[in-house]
């Protein structure tokens, strides 16, 4: 399976950094399978959805973190290591992220970083926990990965329920709205989401008015719309992929249900802006990173131009951003890790260096792990498509 | 034994000559130039030793053959049977090495671990075809191969391994084929869910809302549930659920590992599968076309030539394949384990054979040898019985007669049988001995008789010597005896001169008192005293008779002494023996006392007053009894001397018993007796015990010669350090008295 495959991905040349690494086995300082650590370079692996619904949010992850590397690499690498990415597609789906993720391990990288989705994570990371593999930078804020246990798990942005938290602040509080539905993919992923909303809910003494499901990797959603519509909410968290989102809201908009639809930012800020064809304003989407092309932060600019040096055409998106960060935490562990006299890094000094470094600055965005946090960021940040395009808001307006 | 030996020898011969009459005549004529014609001592000694030798080589020709054939016989074992025994136990290890590894080719799980495992099994392998040929090699060369030449087959194991091998890759290529079924089953049963959700949302939605499309407008109520909707709309809930039954059946039918339940599911499949297309019938156009493509792949990926039920059947026979190989392979090598161990049974039965054939080669050798060796042994001990012996029987008497003719002695005759070199010698011995016979015979009788008249006249003197120092050794006993006697006689003397004398003073006195009785008769009162003067004469008378006997008695001791030295003969006269006895008793006694104050003796004195008397010669018999009585004093006295012991009291006892016609004389002494070595010599002339004290060493032979002439007997019982006792026994009328000399 994972050969067929590696042909269509090697296909999309572009997209991958560095074809599949056969490093000599002696060439490694590592036991079983490697450690990724080899005489000039530092070898990661990535499994993320490159096809199907959820494409864009690998191949932004990916563009990210590769945008991290290639700056870091034109910097001088880690101490005269250069770091290298191999990416695997597992199309949003678990059994191939399994047999990605083994496949990965196997051929020995020093971590895996930049895994897209929930149900993918669920089942990739404890592979990767098992074989001691830093398991980093996963695109997703599920309360599965954000264990007291999983010292091999090292996430950078906050998590779903968070997000959801700040939804249900921001629509209870700058709004005033009761009345809230959801509309969650019938996978672990929504069933995160809509768990974070109801303690959000629980906690200001509400109920959800409506809850509607849809499939994963379908944009069927309309069957969800009507029962929700029946609810009437004020608001529907939409805990989705792109496509079902905007489907959604389109449809609602359409046949004159007056909701807000809020996302969170497993949603894919740029894709759901494509996907609703200029017909999202006032779609809220919460955030995990801070807004792609807000300058002002350093490590954004920074952000800007390591993605101009890649692909000039790429526009500056969140998950791209957040890929981007995810890159940055960990040239910027590995550099603190490593010796400078060349003993290089190794999985365990890595994590334990960013478990005793304190907080990290990584420009204006900082993270901070501890012996029992696993999850470098708290930030949730908001932002709403107005005129067809995303701005940065710190409170809803009606 | 000489008679014997010539017949032998003759034989000997006469059996020789006959041989030679017997052979052909070249033979006999090569026989004749070698031996001389003759059984010659050369002849003798080759035909002797010859013999043995020859036995000896044969004897040593047929232990090397027989060592030959034990060797051949051990290396037909070691040569044949061992490799044959290694070879067959190498081909089983290998067997059951590689009997070993087909379960590990059907167990591997990849193509790379199958080459793992192969290149192992190919290394495996190639021993064993090594090893069998090299069994069969070795099995080739025996005599009979038998059942477990034929039966020994690793080759059908390897090709029991090749076709695991190859069902094992056409196993893991219907694998790789099913895990791309199963990727393309999720992919098409993913797309297919994706669409039919997506077509149930839109068609449910239509019938609630009217709408189809974002930039279209709402269809009328009437026209959102019309039959050909809800028939659609059933459709597609149909195809649904048929479609995930279907791809549930397949994934089951993919992972399903028996053969006959993958045929149970093949059937549910084929129902599901038309289920799903008649669900399909009920769908609209344009959504069931772009079902139809997907649906075709589904039953594609089930029922096509390379579909999932072929593959599975094929994974499936392919396994029960392999498990019937591996079953194959273990019969295969548990039948080589028994032909293995055929083999085993037949080379160890080869090898106790051998064994067994040898021990029997070595026990035949061992009796081959102990016969030979008897046989030569014999014919050694023969050999010298009849050649080795005779000759040196025949030499030596041939030596033996010629030492004593060289000796002088021509008288001897040489004669010896036979026709050999010492029938030669012998014949010319005899020869030389009659010519120094004739020669001799001229001299030999004046020489002789002046021999015999110049020893003659040397014997004469000899005698004469002789006589004369006789004479002289007799004389000097006789003046011993009389020196010893000497002291006894003086005391003897003593006492009647002691009688004699005071009976004269005595007598003095008497004749005083007669004399002043008849003087003061005369001159006093006148009156002589008649009664008085008578009693004083009878007093004198009896004095005077005392004194004569005494005197007569001091005569008669002289006269014996006189007697005992004497050198003419005694007359014959009838002897008191307790006169005489105790007579030289007392002398004896005396005698040891004068020569030595300090003996003293016990002297028992037994006399049997019937002893009586004996006729005899008296100065002979004192002779006698003064030599043993001094001899038994002697002895006790050295006895004291010797021991110092106090408690011991020297005695001798003197004993006379008479009967009708014998008197017994005993001298019995407790001293030192006599020694045993020496108590037989005790009567030879000049055997002396006292040498350097005067003692001449006839005392005891000339005693034993008169007791003799008396007819008598003298014996002597001793116990040294006990006790000695002379026994002489007399006749009373001995030779002597009736004249018969002895």
């Amino acid at each position: 399976m994972g050969r067929g495959r590696l042909s269509s991905v090697a296909a999309l040349g572009l997209l991958t950094l560095v074809g599949l690494p056969v490093p000599p086995a002696h060439a490694q300082t590592g036991g079983s399978g490697g450690n990724g650590v080899f005489a000039d370079s530092i070898v990661f692996g990535q499994s993320a959805a490159l096809s199907g619904n959820a494409r864009e949010l690998g191949e932004n992850m990916n563009l990210g973190v590769r945008a991290a590397f290639e700056e870091a690499n034109r910097e001088g690498g880690i101490h005269g290591r250069m770091l290298r990415l191999v990416v695997r597609d597992d199309l949003y789906e678990g059994e191939a992220a399994v047999a990605n993720t083994r496949e990965l391990i196997a051929h020995g990288v020093f971590g895996l970083i930049g895994a897209v989705g929930t149900p993918t994570s669920r089942v990739a990371e404890p592979i990767a926990s098992a074989a001691q593999v830093p398991y980093i930078g996963a695109f997703t804020g599920a309360e599965l990965l954000r264990g007291d246990e999983q010292r091999y798990v090292v996430n950078l942005r906050a998590s779903y329920y968070q997000e959801t938290e700040e939804m249900v602040e921001r629509l209870t509080t700058d709004l005033g709205f009761r009345r809230i539905a959801i509309l969650y993919q019938d996978d672990s992923y929504g069933f995160a989401g809509l768990t974070g909303v109801r303690q959000a809910l629980d906690r200001r003494n509400m109920a959800l008015v409506g809850e509607g499901t849809y499939v994963r990797n379908t944009v069927a959603v309309k069957r969800a719309l009507l029962d929700l519509r029946d609810a009437n909410p004020q608001a529907v968290i939409i805990i989705g992929a792109y496509g079902a989102a905007a489907e959604f809201t389109l449809w609602a908009s359409k046949i004159g249900m007056r909701a807000v639809s809020v996302n969170i930012s497993f949603v894919g800020s740029n894709a759901l802006l494509n996907a609703l064809r200029g017909g999202g304003d006032g779609v809220v989407v919460t955030q995990v990173v801070p807004f792609p092309r807000d300058t002002s932060i350093p490590v954004v600019a920074r952000y800007q131009a390591a993605l101009r040096e890649i692909d000039s055409s790429a526009q500056p998106g969140f998950v791209s951003l957040e890929g981007y960060l995810a890159g940055r935490l960990v040239v910027e562990g590995l550099r603190r890790s490593a010796d400078p006299d060349g003993a290089p890094p190794t999985r365990e000094s890595f994590l334990r260096t960013l478990e005793e470094s304190g907080p990290i600055d990584l420009g204006g965005f900082v993270v901070e792990y501890g012996p029992e946090d696993n999850q470098g960021s708290d930030a949730v940040f908001l932002t709403v498509i107005r005129d067809g395009r995303f701005v940065p808001v710190t409170r809803l307006t009606r | 034994m000489k008679d014997t030996t010539k017949t032998l020898d003759h034989r000997l011969h006469a059996a020789f000559a006959w041989l030679l009459g017997a052979l052909p005549d070249r033979a006999a004529a090569r026989v004749r130039r070698w031996t001389g014609g003759r059984f010659g001592i050369g002849t003798q000694i080759v035909v002797g030793l010859g013999g043995g030798v020859l036995l000896t080589l044969v004897a040593i020709v047929m232990a090397l053959g027989l060592m030959r054939v034990i060797s051949a016989r051990q290396s037909e074992v070691t040569e044949q049977h061992m490799p044959a025994l290694v070879g067959a136990f190498d081909v089983a290890q290998l067997s059951a090495e590689l009997m070993r590894a087909t379960p590990r080719l059907v167990a591997a799980t990849d193509l790379d671990g199958l080459d793992e495992v192969m290149l192992d099994v190919s290394i495996t392998e190639s021993a064993l075809i090594e090893a069998a040929a090299a069994l069969t090699g070795a099995e080739n060369t025996e005599e009979a191969p038998g059942a477990a030449g034929e039966s020994v087959v690793p080759l059908d194991l390897v090709e029991i391994v090749k076709l695991i091998h190859e069902s094992v890759q056409r196993r893991m290529a219907y694998q790789a084929r099913l895990q791309e079924l199963n990727v393309e089953l999720a992919a098409v049963s993913l797309a297919l869910q994706a669409q039919v959700e997506q077509e149930l949302d839109d068609q449910q939605f239509f019938m609630y809302t009217g709408y189809r499309e974002l930039n279209g407008g709402a269809a009328p109520p009437s026209q959102r549930r019309t039959d050909l909707e809800i028939r659609h709309y059933g459709g597609l809930l149909n195809f649904k659920a048929y479609q995930n039954e279907t791809t549930a059946l397949i994934a089951r039918a993919i992972a399903e590992n028996d053969l006959e339940v993958l045929r149970a599911t093949d059937e549910r499949v084929e129902t599901a599968l038309s289920d799903v297309v008649g669900a399909l019938d009920d769908i609209r156009a344009g959504p069931r076309a772009r079902l139809q493509s997907d649906v075709d792949r589904l039953r594609d990926i089930y029922s096509s030539t390379e579909g999932v039920l072929q593959t599975r059947t094929g994974v499936l026979e392919e396994l029960a394949s392999a498990d019937e190989l591996v079953a194959r392979s273990r019969q295969t090598t548990a039948q080589l384990g028994a032909d293995v161990e055929g083999l085993v049974d037949d080379a160890e039965f080869a090898a106790q054979d051998a064994a067994r054939r040898s021990s029997t080669i070595v026990a035949l050798g061992f009796w081959f040898m102990l016969v030979v060796t008897t046989f030569t042994v014999a014919f050694a001990i023969f050999g010298w019985k009849f050649f080795g012996e005779r000759l040196v029987v025949r030499i030596g008497s041939l030596s033996r007669a010629t030492r004593r003719m060289s000796k002088g002695d021509l008288e001897v005759q040489v004669e010896i049988e036979g026709n050999d070199e010492v029938t030669d010698m012998a014949g010319a011995l005899e020869v030389f001995r009659q010519h120094a016979v004739e020669v001799q015979r001229l001299n030999l009788v004046e020489k002789l008789a002046a021999e015999v008249q110049a020893k003659n006249d040397k014997l004469e003197d000899t005698l004469d010597n002789l006589r004369r120092t006789q004479q002289q050794v007799v004389k000097q006993e006789k003046l011993a005896s009389l020196g010893a006697l000497t002291a006894g006689i003086a005391h003897e003397i003593r006492n009647p001169l002691n009688f004699v004398n005071n009976f004269a003073a005595l007598s003095t006195e008497l004749i005083e008192e007669l004399r002043e009785e008849i003087e003061e008769g005369a001159d006093g009162n006148g009156e002589i005293d008649r009664e008085y003067v008578d009693e004083i004469l009878g007093d004198l008378d009896t004095n005077v008779k005392k004194v004569n006997e005494h005197g007569e008695r001091a005569n008669r001791i002289v006269e014996g002494m006189l007697a005992h030295s004497r050198e003419e003969a005694g007359h014959v006269e009838s002897v008191d023996m307790n006169l005489m006895l105790d007579e030289y008793t007392k002398l004896a006694y005396h005698g040891m006392r004068g020569a030595d104050a300090t003996f003293n003796v016990d002297m028992i004195k037994e006399f049997d007053p019937t002893a009586g008397e004996v006729e005899g010669i008296a100065r002979d018999l004192s002779r006698v009894f003064l030599n043993v009585v001094t001899n038994a004093c002697h002895a006790t006295h050295i006895r004291r001397q010797k021991s110092g012991d106090a408690d011991y009291f020297p005695t001798v006892t003197v004993r006379t018993q008479g009967s009708e016609d014998h008197v017994r004389v005993s001298v019995h002494d407790n001293g030192t007796g006599i020694p045993d070595e020496i108590v037989g010599k005790i009567f030879d002339p000049f055997f002396t015990t006292k040498a350097g004290t005067g003692g001449t060493g006839l005392g005891l032979s000339i005693s034993h010669e008169i007791i003799q002439e008396h007819g008598g007997k003298l014996e002597v019982r001793t116990e040294p350090g006990e006790f000695t006792e002379f026994v002489i026994t007399l006749p009373r009328k001995g030779p002597l008295s009736t004249g018969i000399q002895v």
